[in-house]
């Protein structure tokens, strides 16, 4: 029996923060737009690499460069939908279409990005954080902000979601499309609002792991599998099971090292995203 | 001279694997609506069991532990059948699921199948992989004419793999497939077994995978496993995407398509000096064309083609009239 | 084997969750009739189709079909006997062409399995050939034949409706369970639909049993009518006993018809 040791807690709550947040945006998306968006790794990248021209290029404070990084996000989540998904959206394209296209998108954003940066990594201009040590267990800094923001933020969707008109549409809209238009959701509108929360989201997740680790062009687009097995582990179109499968993952990763070889860590995601797609595909929440 | 003849050669080459690759994953995407994202697994899978059939026994200082000498046909044959082992594994639990999630559980499975090829090091070798592959007679040929003759070996199974792809797409087994990828419902009321169709569907594009897989092991004599990242699935799916899906002559002129592209771009940093970015730009070029493509040609350059009544009764006429 | 009832359906019963779709339903189908099921939306008529046909497993009752105990048989299995069902939104393959779509209905044609379409047309010829040939036949039939290379997907509303009776045709059924064939259709091509249905049961020995919404057509066509609400059989007859039957009034109250 291994005994349970905190330390992996806190590294998977910090893990699991910032895919938690990731995912959110994802499982809104789906449930909203009906497909899945294979792009959604780089808002995460452009997240973080914004706030690096902020912080690193420009001399900016990386408090303001986080803040700074969500409405860049947002526009160029708003454009690449006006441009790319929505002209297809109109023509009556299928889920598989707007899939195949957002295959297109990523490979073009994160090749952009690899293009004016290159595949070097990159760090932002941090002053190096101290570990501390509370109740024997070891915590940074920075895990400490991550875990911090994370949580706000969270709590912040769900207000949203709970106490505005927005946020019980969005609702409606991602758990049954039809009856939400049927009932006078104005969709178009609903769908502007969920990306601008799903990629303002993932950017603040993309600029944490930045803190973090390191920066590079594939950043993103590495978690992608990680953020749906997230998605698919809460059930697609729930946004606490995004938060939760999240958490999930990030500990499962984790935890995974005491009894498997570290260099599968990646895959442990994997596999409980097949085995659950598999068995149980409407996630640990059970169905809608 | 020669030079620009052997470079030729090599890009023709590696069009002709990267060819029958997407005539297999045509098998699945063009005729039987399998959306799959995990492609390079069979490619893999293929590569690997026909390397460590025909390499010689490790000595102590290897890493893998596997080594059976044997002559090269099995080696090639036995990464086939290893490829449809896979593909028939892999599609017992998947193969009912909804399409998009087909996608995401594919790439899935394709990942969990690169991070055992980089760690269980007594069987591939581990990150460092398999060396000294051997090459099919090279005693008999002329080391000047080699290439060429290994070309003529990928033409000769790409036109294979054509040829029976076409003829299955006429058959009544592709009738049926195509009739699952329409409307998987309809077909189930008029008392079709449909699980059965996409199994087999699934397990011939792996085969023809795994004959790719196998022709490259023995082409490029050594085996990596970041060789086999998603990079290669995305590769074939934008030549099947472009060239025309449905239609075998399409994943062709895909292939072919995006090889040359690639291969011809190469040379363009040192002609411009846009050297260091070259590879990251054509990539951006290529994502374009696939958002390009679906947007406003997305049946692709060689649009699938149907068979009409006529084509139907002269195949029946023709091949009856040995009987 | 005295029955004329082709088809008897006693104490269905089927359950989704917590909702009873069908409760208790009782159905009798005179072999060569054209038989109505109708009932207000959400009646349960659908889901008995599926149940009937297959699709479904009921969870209590028994289904008897030409004299065979089909309650828990497969879609395959159903088929093969000689039942078959089309569905309300006349599901033709869209990429396909007609002659395909006809070609696809035949039964038991050896060509499918992979073994014989890759060993070649030799080991499946005369398969190939009735099957080819009952769908020239059809083709003529439906007056389909000039767009027999066309695309399911390019023909009009009413000849795709056609197109699907054909291809259940096909399957050599005794019954078949039509859904809602009128539909979307415009009047004139309803009218067209009548007249073949009516042909086809009496120039082909073929037995009906049809959901419709379209009262007319109904009462014009149909030899007897069952009317179904929540689940349940509510009456049975001819269309001026139904009409007259004080339940079925009851339970379309409300609802107009179109």
């Amino acid at each position: 029996m291994i005994s349970f040791d905190p330390q992996f807690l806190i590294n998977g709550l910090t893990t699991g923060g910032t895919i938690a947040l990731a995912a959110i945006g994802l499982t809104l998306i789906f449930g909203v737009l009906n497909f899945i968006n294979f792009a959604h790794g780089e808002y995460l990248t452009i997240g973080a690499y914004a706030a690096f021209v902020a912080n690193v290029s420009l001399g900016l404070p990386i408090l303001l460069s986080a803040i700074l990084a969500v409405p860049v996000t947002v526009v160029f989540a708003l454009v690449i939908d006006r441009i790319v998904f929505y002209p297809l959206r109109r023509q009556g394209a299928g889920a598989l279409a707007l899939l195949i296209t957002s295959v297109g998108v990523s490979i073009v954003v994160r090749n952009l990005i690899e293009t004016i940066w290159s595949s070097d990594t990159r760090r932002y201009d941090l002053a190096a954080g101290e570990a501390m040590s509370i109740l024997g267990i070891r915590i940074t800094a920075v895990q400490i902000i991550i875990l911090v923001t994370s949580l706000l933020l969270m709590v912040g969707v769900h207000l949203l979601l709970t106490r505005t008109t927005l946020g019980v549409s969005m609702r409606a809209t991602a758990s049954n499309q039809s009856l939400a238009m049927s009932s006078g959701i104005n969709t178009e509108q609903v769908v502007r609002w969920t990306w601008v929360i799903g990629a303002g989201l993932t950017a603040v997740a993309g600029v944490l792991i930045g803190i973090d680790t390191v920066l590079r062009p594939t950043m993103g687009f590495g978690l992608l599998l990680v953020m749906f097995a997230a998605v698919i582990l809460g059930g697609i179109g729930d946004p606490y099971g995004a938060m939760l499968g999240g958490f999930v993952i990030g500990f499962v990763q984790e935890v995974s090292v005491a009894f498997i070889s570290a260099s599968y860590k990646p895959a442990v995601a994997f596999m409980i995203m097949v085995a659950l797609l598999v068995w149980k595909p409407e996630g640990l929440r059970g169905g809608t | 001279m020669l030079e620009q003849f052997s470079f030729v050669t090599s890009v023709a080459t590696v069009a002709g694997i990267y060819a029958i690759l997407a005539i297999g994953l045509n098998v699945h995407w063009g005729e039987a609506g399998l959306l799959n994202f995990g492609h390079v697994a069979f490619f893999a899978v293929g590569a690997y069991t026909s390397a460590l059939l025909t390499i010689a026994s490790p000595s102590a200082s290897q890493a893998y532990s596997f080594g059976f000498g044997m002559p090269i046909p099995v080696g090639i044959v036995g990464g086939c059948i290893a490829a449809g082992i896979i593909a028939f594994l892999m599609g017992i639990p998947t193969l009912k699921l909804r399409e998009d999630y087909l996608a995401v559980v594919s790439i899935g499975l394709a990942e969990i199948l690169r991070y055992g090829l980089m760690n269980e090091n007594w069987l591939t070798g581990g990150v460092g992989g398999i060396y000294g592959i051997e090459r099919p007679l090279t005693e008999a040929i002329p080391f000047a004419f080699y290439n060429l003759f290994y070309l003529g070996l990928v033409l000769v199974a790409l036109v294979g793999c054509y040829l029976y792809t076409k003829k299955l797409r006429r058959s009544p087994f592709g009738r049926v497939l195509r009739s699952i990828r329409d409307d998987e419902e309809a077909a189930v009321a008029l008392g079709k077994e449909t699980f059965r169709y996409r199994m087999q569907a699934f397990i011939i594009g792996a085969v023809i995978a795994g004959l790719a897989g196998s022709l490259w092991a023995h082409y490029t004599t050594a085996l990596t496993p970041t060789a086999f990242a998603t990079n290669i699935t995305f590769t074939t799916w934008v030549a099947l995407i472009i060239g025309g899906s449905g239609n075998p002559k399409g994943a062709i002129a895909g292939a072919g398509l995006i090889i040359s592209f690639r291969e011809a771009t190469r040379y363009l940093p040192d002609v411009y000096g846009l050297g260091e970015i070259m590879p990251t730009l054509r990539l951006i070029f290529v994502g374009v064309l696939v958002i390009v493509t679906i947007r406003y040609r997305p049946e692709g350059l060689l649009p699938e083609r149907n068979i009409t009544r006529a084509e139907y009764y002269n195949r029946l006429e023709s091949e009856s009239e040995n009987l | 084997m005295s029955t004329e009832s082709l088809l008897s359906v006693h104490g269905l019963r089927k359950t989704f969750g917590g909702i009873v779709a069908i409760d208790g339903l009782e159905l009798e189908v005179k072999r060569n009739s054209i038989t109505g099921l109708i009932g207000p939306n959400g009646a349960g008529k659908t889901t008995a189709f599926k149940t009937i046909s297959g699709f479904h497993d009921p969870d209590e009752g028994e289904i008897v079909f030409d004299g065979q105990d089909i309650t828990a048989n497969s879609v395959q299995a159903i088929v093969d006997a000689g039942l078959t069902r089309t569905f309300q939104e006349a599901r033709t393959f869209p990429s396909m062409t007609v002659f395909e779509n006809l070609l696809i209905g035949h039964r038991g044609h050896r060509g499918e399995g992979l073994l014989q379409s890759t060993a070649g047309v030799k080991t499946y010829a005369s398969d190939e050939r009735t099957a080819m040939e009952r769908a020239d036949q059809l083709l003529d039939y439906l007056q389909l034949n000039d767009r027999k290379d066309k695309q399911a997907s390019q023909l009009a509303v009413g000849e795709r409706k056609l197109l699907e009776i054909g291809r259940a045709l096909m399957t050599e059924p005794d019954l078949i369970l039509l859904d809602e064939p009128m539909a979307g259709l415009p009047a004139d091509v309803t009218a067209d639909i009548i007249e073949y249905i009516e042909r086809i049961r009496s120039e082909r020995d073929q037995t009906f049993l049809i959901i419709e919404h379209d009262m007319d057509t109904i009462m014009s066509i149909c030899d007897k009518i069952a009317v179904m609400d929540a689940g349940k059989k509510i009456a049975a007859g001819t269309a001026e006993e139904i009409q007259n039957d004080s339940a079925v009034i009851d339970a379309y109250l409300g609802t107009e018809s179109p």
